[in-house]
């Protein structure tokens, strides 16, 4: 997931810096940071193949890891939804009427700072809670009350429709975000756009059907609230549950249903690797400087200095580059699969094989995410609570807070990186194991298992790889 | 008869009514309203010259029939009311010396039409009037684009020629009232009166931006008639004869509609980017500490910084032609001025034109706080004065016009000769330039510039010269003690695993630089001071100019101390910010031994801090602890190097208001200043405003909240050091000036 923090200014690092600024040096040579995270994962995958039990069944958690939901957060499941549904409106109202400067209007910094960033993480810590807190689906259930037929939808969900609603409108999503002119009335109008279309697929498949194939933003916290340590659960007296799991096993329990979730698992990746290649400053210089000389005389003079004939064309090809992102790595990941088919001589379809190692793509999802923008959560993410003491920006202090913590939290650009290298690290370490348990389940023995992962670990390779030098592009201060 | 009593009225004095009238600039200030029947006694006005009108409220009253000036339902203006307070107020507003705009109560100018006058919403220079002094209380208003306001007995305004109409017709009074609506304008959120100096034989306290450009602008005079900066890159104006409104209007016409033609976009790395181009008074998405391509040096600004403690301003006159021939393709200004002396000139007179709306709005000529100074004991006078001196300087990449050209085989052609070189200097010298660079970003036949971009400005000296960078090796330098400026910059495109083997050299020296093909690692100009810069260096330091080493190839720096150092005394020369191409720690001592300064960019209260530190390091290794110890910093305003960010949440907060000069961190030579209270910079009519702690250095008011910044971060030393940089800076230039 790319998020639209470019819109605030506020992309990690480069937004702190300049074309002139200086570089960050890390203290080693970044070769070194390479080596070493290459270096693990293989340990790693020679470790897990040799280590790992061989479990065909995953074995769930035992019942006395369930514990009781805490009442706070039951009565929050009870009244969640009003809170969910007025957070909605005020977003909705504040970009219609509020102050047109994003940093001012409480709307761009909610909707995509503390929701689309905070939420996200938080339901890798809590599982899927966004499902009991969606406004839409708490707007349609009461409307459901009022109007029964609305809920039930009146056609079946088609097969071959799968996912792609949800994948289709998220990729709208980023890019509208990317190369839109976003701004809190565009926010509103956005939102306003999507409630209708939510409304209308409700009217069309029901809510059931819906928010478990068209709601994007459902599918999403679906996805990474299956990385959770924990999972809402119905207790043996049929009372709701919380059940303690290990980090990241939510993602063996369950398997990816149809190609199109494939897909959206893809553009998550894709996505945020894409946006944080086109911040590179090689991936810059390449087109507009053209040092290479390959577009000057395809445009007749050196990009840079006819950017403004040449920005619309520009943006054309960076949204086609989006487009295509999630098939490339589609593409990548079939070829790799098919790999390990045939080192493993397996003979589960190639589609089997999609769709069996697709969750364990999604701890790198939440790593990339994480690196890319958790400095955002705290430079911007905690201009919330001045922001609700003045939603639209008009200079009121609801609360007394209009002046606090207006001070972005500016962590250390060396443990930026260290921070982003650690995880990255980790993040392609626990996707190997997961593949590695995936391919356990479905293998005959340990070695053939571990043979027709080696391509996946190829894979997973080429990922750290990239990501790093991605991460690393971008790190300038001044 | 008639007029002579109007003329005899005006001319009785009534003191106190003046001050009242005009005094504190008079924003929004006025007087009681005293019907002026004509001829019945009553106050009379003190104004005696047409400066005295400024930003006073005040009903105008015709000779011709002695009524005062109302506005129709339709705008019309139309001298038909019996008293001053029936009459329409205005407050007259400088638009520059001896110019006004007559705002009224509705916001709308007085306008020049083609034959009538108008009171319109609409901000243009017929809405600008020539005031003369008749005689002591009676003016003549003429427009600026059109005729002379004459009035008829009917009461009706038109614009005749002056020799035609009668001297009657043409004659006006102002009568003072107090209830005019303020004319739009940037606060300045400092409450009371800022510290003049405590003598002509002590030190100035005070502190100095080095390197800043207030000359760049969308336009480069008051009458719109010169063009824009840069080829219209940056968009706004330090000042707008028609007010704030018109100065940071919108910047789209520049910019283009979302900014999407904004230069910035690329200067970021962000060629996607869009921007709301509103300006005042919402400032949605600029000024801001990284956007460089909006203006940031609005003249209201800088008052604000001069209130807290600015003193020394050296303002460059700036240019770099391969930039400034993009920016005319991105803003659409294709016939824009890219010369780069041609421009730096135009910006330096450009700011005497500022002096004078300063003037303008303080009361006339000589009366304003901000001062073009040509030596360094006008410096003192004017900081002792308790007033801003400014330096003037230039910065461009072909100093003297001395670019060069780069033929395939690397010939060169160069563009300037000796005797060239010194017709610039006299010139510059006449128009009161004193602080000079003679290297800056590109190649020229000076010598090399300083590399600290590898890639953009690579292709900008390709553009300019026609050939990259040749490059070489830095030389070796103590990198355990601290730098300016560690030297090189990486290349773009560098190809990895090539380096400084002979066959790679081979190579490389065959492209002889019109391929940008480098080794990797850091790179350092291998063009340095060549015989015509020897020739422009030693010129300069005849003629007593401040030479600045920054911009010079790092190899260039050690000829640029060279050459000093054989003059006896050694010729003082100053960094003013971050020492681009490199500036390490042998040649910092070397600089403050030979009796220089150093300043860094302005960096937040933390960066103040920290540099402090380094200079003291070299102080002690040079051996000059015992001169003053002034830190300033080269802010860089307007130009390219952006401003600083917030000192992040774990520093302890700017609280506004905040005081200067009272309390914990400001020394005893303090003591005897008024303390000054800052106020968080906010905007009325939007609500906009500006928090140091959230958002930095956005524009250049808070330059002054920064003091706070230098305050909590470090106490008296720092800010001791700080308000000592103008002091130093002028001990340095009396070293050059006083040969």
């Amino acid at each position: 997931m790319t998020l639209g923090l470019s819109i605030l200014g506020l992309l990690p690092l480069p937004a702190w810096a300049h074309s002139f600024a200086r570089a960050y040096t890390p203290p080693m040579p970044y070769e070194l940071y390479l080596y070493g995270a290459v270096a693990t994962l293989v340990v790693s995958f020679f470790l897990v193949a040799i280590f790992a039990s061989w479990a065909p069944e995953v074995r769930r958690a035992p019942r006395s890891l369930l514990i009781s939901q805490p009442h706070l957060w039951a009565r929050m499941d009870g009244r969640g939804g009003l809170v969910s549904v007025g957070l909605l409106l005020l977003c909705i109202v504040s970009g219609l009427i509020g102050n047109p400067d994003p940093f001012r209007n409480f709307n761009m910094t909610f909707f995509w700072v503390v929701f689309l960033l905070g939420c996200i993480y938080l339901a890798a810590l809590l599982g899927d809670y966004y499902q009991r807190l969606n406004p839409w689906w708490w707007m349609t259930r009461a409307w459901g009350r009022v109007w029964p037929g609305l809920v039930r939808g009146h056609y079946t969900w088609p097969r071959w429709l799968g996912y792609w609603p949800a994948t289709v409108l998220y990729i709208l999503l980023i890019a509208w975000e990317l190369f839109g002119h976003v701004r809190p009335m565009q926010v509103s109008l956005v939102l306003l756009g999507y409630s209708a279309l939510t409304f209308i697929g409700v009217g069309l498949f029901g809510a059931v059907n819906w928010f478990r194939y068209g709601d994007m933003l459902g599918v999403f916290f679906r996805l990474i609230g299956l990385m959770a340590p924990l999972s809402r659960e119905q207790g043996v007296d049929g009372r709701r549950c919380w059940r303690l799991r290990w980090p990241f096993s939510g993602l063996l329990e369950r398997r990816a249903e149809h190609v199109s979730e494939v897909v959206f698992i893809l553009f998550l990746l894709s996505a945020t690797a894409f946006d944080g290649l086109r911040d590179t400053r090689p991936w810059f210089l390449f087109f507009w400087e053209d040092p290479y000389a390959i577009f000057t005389p395809l445009f007749g003079d050196n990009p840079l200095r006819i950017y403004p004939q040449l920005r619309d064309w520009y943006i054309n090809f960076e949204a086609v580059c989006l487009l295509l992102s999630p098939f490339v790595y589609l593409l990548i990941y079939l070829l790799f699969l098919q790999l390990g088919r045939s080192f493993e001589g397996s003979r589960r379809s190639l589609h089997a094989w999609m769709l069996d190692y697709a969750y364990s793509l999604l701890p790198i999802v939440l790593v990339y995410h994480v690196t890319h923008y958790f400095t955002v959560l705290l430079s911007q993410g905690l201009k919330i609570f001045s922001l609700m003491s003045d939603p639209l920006g008009r200079g009121w202090d609801l609360f007394g807070t209009a002046l606090t913590m207006r001070a972005p939290i500016l962590p250390d650009v060396n443990f930026v990186w260290h921070f982003q290298v650690i995880l990255i690290v980790l993040g392609h370490v626990v996707s190997v194991y997961l593949a590695h348990r995936v391919a356990l389940q479905h293998s005959p023995n340990r070695l053939k298992a571990a043979s027709g992962q080696l391509p996946m670990l190829g894979l997973m390779v080429i990922f750290t790889t990239v990501g790093l030098w991605i991460l690393a592009q971008p790190l300038v201060q001044r | 008869m008639r007029m002579i009593r109007f003329i005899a009225l005006g001319a009785i004095c009534v003191p106190g009514l003046f001050l009242l009238g005009c005094g504190e600039g008079g924003r929004n200030v006025g007087l009681d309203a005293r019907d002026q029947t004509w001829g019945v006694g009553g106050a009379a006005l003190q104004q005696v010259s047409e400066f005295d009108l400024a930003n006073g409220c005040y009903a105008m009253q015709s000779a011709a029939n002695e009524a005062f000036a109302n506005i129709a339902a339709d705008g019309a203006v139309l001298f038909d009311a019996p008293t001053a307070t029936d009459g329409e107020s205005f407050h007259l507003r400088p638009a520059g010396l001896g110019e006004y705009l007559l705002h009224d109560r509705a916001g709308r100018l007085m306008t020049a039409e083609e034959n009538s006058v108008r009171a319109t919403s609409a901000r243009t220079r017929s809405a600008i009037w020539s005031v003369d002094a008749l005689d002591q209380g009676v003016f003549s208003l003429a427009s600026v684009v059109s005729a002379a306001l004459t009035v008829n007995a009917q009461g009706q305004a038109s614009l005749q020629s002056e020799n035609t109409a009668s001297r009657a017709l043409q004659s006006f009074r102002f009568v003072p009232k107090v209830d005019c609506k303020a004319f739009p304008e940037m606060p300045i959120a400092i409450r009371g009166d800022t510290f003049k100096g405590k003598g002509l034989n002590k030190p100035v306290l005070g502190w100095a931006d080095t390197h800043t450009h207030m000359g760049m602008s969308h336009e480069m005079s008051a009458d719109g008639s010169v063009g824009p900066s840069a080829g219209g890159v940056l968009y706004g104006q330090i000042f707008n004869p028609l007010g704030v409104e018109v100065a940071l209007e919108d910047c789209q016409e520049f910019h283009g509609p979302n900014g999407i033609r904004d230069a910035n976009n690329i200067l970021e790395a962000n060629p996607t980017g869009t921007h709301d181009t509103q300006g005042w008074p919402s400032f949605v998405d600029w000024p801001a500490r990284n956007f460089l391509t909006h203006q940031v040096m609005y003249y209201r600004w800088v008052e604000r910084a001069y209130k807290a403690g600015l003193r020394l301003m050296v303002n460059h006159g700036t240019n770099i032609a391969g930039l400034c021939k993009v920016g005319q393709l991105y803003s659409l200004h294709p016939t824009a001025d890219c010369d780069d002396m041609s421009v730096a000139v135009k910006q330096v007179e450009y700011l005497y034109e500022m002096q004078d709306y300063i003037d303008a709005q303080e009361g006339g000529p000589g009366k304003g706080w901000y001062r073009i100074v040509k030596s360094p004991q006008e410096a003192r006078e004017v900081i002792n004065d308790g007033k801003l001196a400014v330096v003037l300087g230039v910065e461009v990449a072909q100093i003297f016009s001395c670019g060069i050209t780069i033929l395939p085989g690397g010939i060169e052609v160069r563009k300037c000769d000796e005797a060239q070189i010194d017709a610039e200097i006299q010139r510059l010298w006449d128009l009161g330039v004193r602080h000079v660079y003679p290297f800056h970003d590109i190649n020229s036949s000076l010598g090399g510039a300083g590399i600290f971009s590898g890639d953009v400005m690579n292709l900008l000296n390709f553009l300019d010269t026609g050939a990259f960078w040749e490059t070489t090796e830095c030389r070796d330098f103590p990198e355990d003690e601290p730098s300016v400026r560690t030297p090189g910059a990486e290349m773009v495109p560098a190809v990895p695993g090539i380096g400084g083997d002979p066959l790679t050299s081979t190579v490389l020296a065959a492209t002889g630089g019109v391929l940008p093909v480098y080794p990797t690692g850091l790179r350092c100009n291998a063009r340095t001071v060549t015989d015509l810069g020897d020739y422009a260096l030693r010129a300069l330091m005849a003629n007593r100019l401040v030479i600045d080493i920054d911009h010079a190839a790092y190899h260039s720096k050690d000829i640029m101390l060279d050459i000093a150092e054989e003059q006896d005394p050694p010729y003082p020369m100053a960094s003013s910010h971050d020492a681009h191409g490199g500036l390490t720690s042998d040649q910092a001592v070397r600089m403050l031994r030979d009796g220089g300064v150093i300043y860094p960019y302005r960096g937040n209260g933390i960066k103040h801090t920290e540099f402090l530190q380094k200079l003291k390091f070299w102080r002690a290794k040079a051996g000059v602890e015992d001169t003053i110890l002034g830190l300033g910093y080269g802010a860089d305003a307007n130009g390219f190097g952006g401003h600083p960010g917030p000192r992040g949440a774990g520093s302890k907060p700017v609280v506004y208001p905040f005081t200067l000069f009272r309390g914990e961190g400001w020394g005893p030579q303090f003591a005897d200043f008024e303390p000054m209270q800052v106020d968080l910079l906010t905007i009325e009519e939007s609500g906009k405003y500006w928090h140091i702690d959230e958002v930095g250095m956005a524009n250049y008011g808070l330059v002054a909240d920064g003091v706070e910044e230098i305050r909590l971060e470090g106490g008296e030393e720092a800010l001791t050091a700080l308000y000592n940089s103008a002091e130093a800076y002028i001990q340095m230039w009396e070293r050059v000036y006083n040969r």
